[in-house]
């Protein structure tokens, strides 16, 4: 019964045989597979953007000797829900000398590049709503067509910092894709893939973040700070810059087409966490250390879904805690820091890590792993 | 080197501003946000908050004001008023009456700077939400005119040097310093 909690490979399997045994013809069946899974992306990009907001403003204010909504539910659980309810009611608004068109367009761009990605993230085994051999690659792609977005934004509506907050954002994004890129790049050397369920596979034997002497560890450390970067989160939130460019691209914005930027940005905040957690903290694997089987049984009684949505979860509260303590940077401070520090650091982690590739030198390699612990068929625990 | 050098001291002392906000993360006992009106009864005030001009009582419990209105002369919008009476056996001036304008109050500070002789401090009241300013009016010695009136009144009739037995305002002054609980 517990089963497909673990065994979400069989679950997605039955489920395909059911459908098709259901309605038989495969185009029909091929339709309503991705109607389900659509509708529970949608259903998770949604619930992602009311949660983390909720989370992002509790971690804010404790950093900061507060408390954070306390009055809407229990501890401010709703808040989110009444500000969302808010946004929805409110008066669609358009500036009279705004481009209609494009200023309409954009927040979709945005959202839509971002919610896109969603399909690609591997929240278990067969759990992931398009899995093809270059997912890696067509995600980072997905993810640039954001800025295109931001973009519009800013120069659809007709403002000033609007439109210097979309230039900014148009700079950041660029720069530091190329390091976020390489990052990644170092751990795909050693997987030698770019299918999200391969990198995963691949990382049975031990994450790429230690597994990978040293230069697992860089680049995990490169790609933390350029996708808080990419996000155009506080160190890097020169896009918004509140104290410069009253809110940088979505200055003109209001009710739902400003929810959706927002929305647009704590799933990108989500996606490059899970992207971070995929390739270099093992995905949905759970945790093994090799020998100590009590430990790894232990820790294949949690499903592979809730160790993906950990290691996330952990990972997203690394980046709302970079926000509440660093200040942020200048624009100039920022270029320098990308194209003089973190893009020559990032190129000589891929030379390293190509070398060491090459030669085989990485911890359980191919021909010393012990015996890669079982984790397609966890113990279920009996039933109750 | 030199660039290893600055990542390193970079790096630690962003590393140290994380490894603060973490602590206040977890210390909960540290919040400072006071949850208001559900928490009244354990409300704690900033050391120095001053909300309202109170007079100093000695530990008789009397007021210690000799009602020498130098506080009056020091107050820049006129908002306080002294009146004053005769004390019958010393023939000393005394308080009769101290009158508070709290709507015109600023809580600037002057009297209680200007006392001699310290009667004057700064209260910690400050639910003074009422529905018309007049209310702000407020008679900061009034339990003591209405001990006087009433001692007056069950005391055989002595030389009475407190004015009219028009002291029935006494009851009706607290009034503006209840919070209003409406609501």
């Amino acid at each position: 019964m517990h089963d497909f909690l673990y065994n979400t490979d069989q679950f997605v399997l039955d489920l395909t045989k059911r459908l098709d045994s259901a309605i038989g013809i495969p185009w029909v069946v091929d339709l309503v597979k991705m109607s389900i899974a659509a509708v529970l992306l949608v259903g998770l990009a949604s619930m992602l953007g009311m949660v983390l907001i909720w989370i992002e403003r509790k971690v804010a204010a404790h950093m900061q000797q507060r408390l954070g909504p306390m009055r809407v539910g229990f501890h401010g659980i709703f808040q989110t829900v009444a500000d969302t309810l808010k946004l929805l009611a409110k008066e669609d608004f358009t500036p009279a000398d705004a481009d209609k068109f494009i200023y309409t367009l954009a927040p979709l761009i945005a959202f839509v590049a971002s919610f896109t990605c969603l399909a690609f993230v591997p929240f278990g085994p067969s759990l992931q709503a398009a899995n093809f051999n270059v997912g890696l690659l067509f995600l980072l792609g997905i993810s640039s067509v954001g800025v295109l977005g931001l973009l519009a934004a800013g120069w659809s509506s007709n403002n000033k910092w609007s439109m210097l907050g979309a230039m900014r954002a148009g700079a950041q994004i660029i720069s530091y894709e190329l390091s976020a890129a390489l990052a990644l790049v170092v751990a795909v050397i050693f997987t030698g893939t770019l299918d999200f369920q391969e990198i995963v596979r691949s990382q049975q034997a031990g994450w790429w973040i230690w597994r990978a002497p040293v230069v697992g560890l860089l680049g995990f450390v490169i790609y933390t700070i350029a996708s808080t970067a990419e996000c155009n989160r506080t160190p890097f939130d020169i896009v918004e810059g509140e104290s410069e460019l009253v809110a940088g691209f979505h200055t003109e914005y209001g009710a739902m087409k400003f929810a959706m930027f927002f929305l647009a940005e704590f799933v990108n905040v989500f996606i490059v966490s899970a992207v971070s957690a995929t390739v270099f903290l093992g995905g949905w694997m759970p945790f093994h250390i090799g020998g100590m089987e009590g430990l790894n049984s232990f820790f294949n009684l949690i499903p592979p879904w809730i160790w993906f949505f950990g290691k996330v979860m952990a990972l997203i509260f690394v980046v709302m805690w970079f926000r509440w303590t660093f200040p942020r940077l200048r624009v100039d401070q920022l270029m320098q820091f990308e194209w003089k520090f973190l893009m020559p650091v990032s190129l000589a982690t891929v030379a390293v890590a190509a070398v060491l590739a090459t030669g085989g030198w990485f911890f359980f390699n191919e021909g010393n792993i012990p015996t890669p612990p079982a984790l397609i068929q966890p113990i279920a625990p009996s039933a109750p | 080197m030199g660039m290893i050098n600055k990542t390193y001291t970079g790096l630690k002392g962003l590393l140290s501003g994380m490894g603060l906000t973490l602590g206040y993360f977890f210390r909960f006992d540290k919040v400072i946000t006071q949850q208001y009106p559900e928490n009244r009864e354990s409300l704690k005030l900033p050391a120095r908050a001053r909300m309202q001009v109170e007079l100093v009582r000695e530990s008789s419990g009397d007021y210690r004001c000799n009602g020498c209105g130098v506080c009056v002369r020091a107050c820049p919008n006129g908002s306080l008023e002294v009146v004053r009476g005769k004390d019958p056996v010393t023939k000393k001036p005394t308080l009769e009456k101290y009158v508070y304008h709290f709507e015109r109050c600023t809580v600037c500070g002057l009297c209680v700077d200007s006392c001699a002789s310290e009667s004057l401090g700064m209260g910690r009241k400050f639910e003074n939400a009422v529905y018309e300013s007049s209310q702000l009016t407020m008679i900061l010695n009034a339990d003591a005119i209405a001990k006087k009136a009433a001692e007056a009144a069950n005391a055989p009739a002595v030389p009475d040097v407190s004015t009219t037995p028009a002291k029935t305002e006494p009851a009706a002054t607290p009034a503006p310093n209840q919070p209003t609980k409406a609501a």
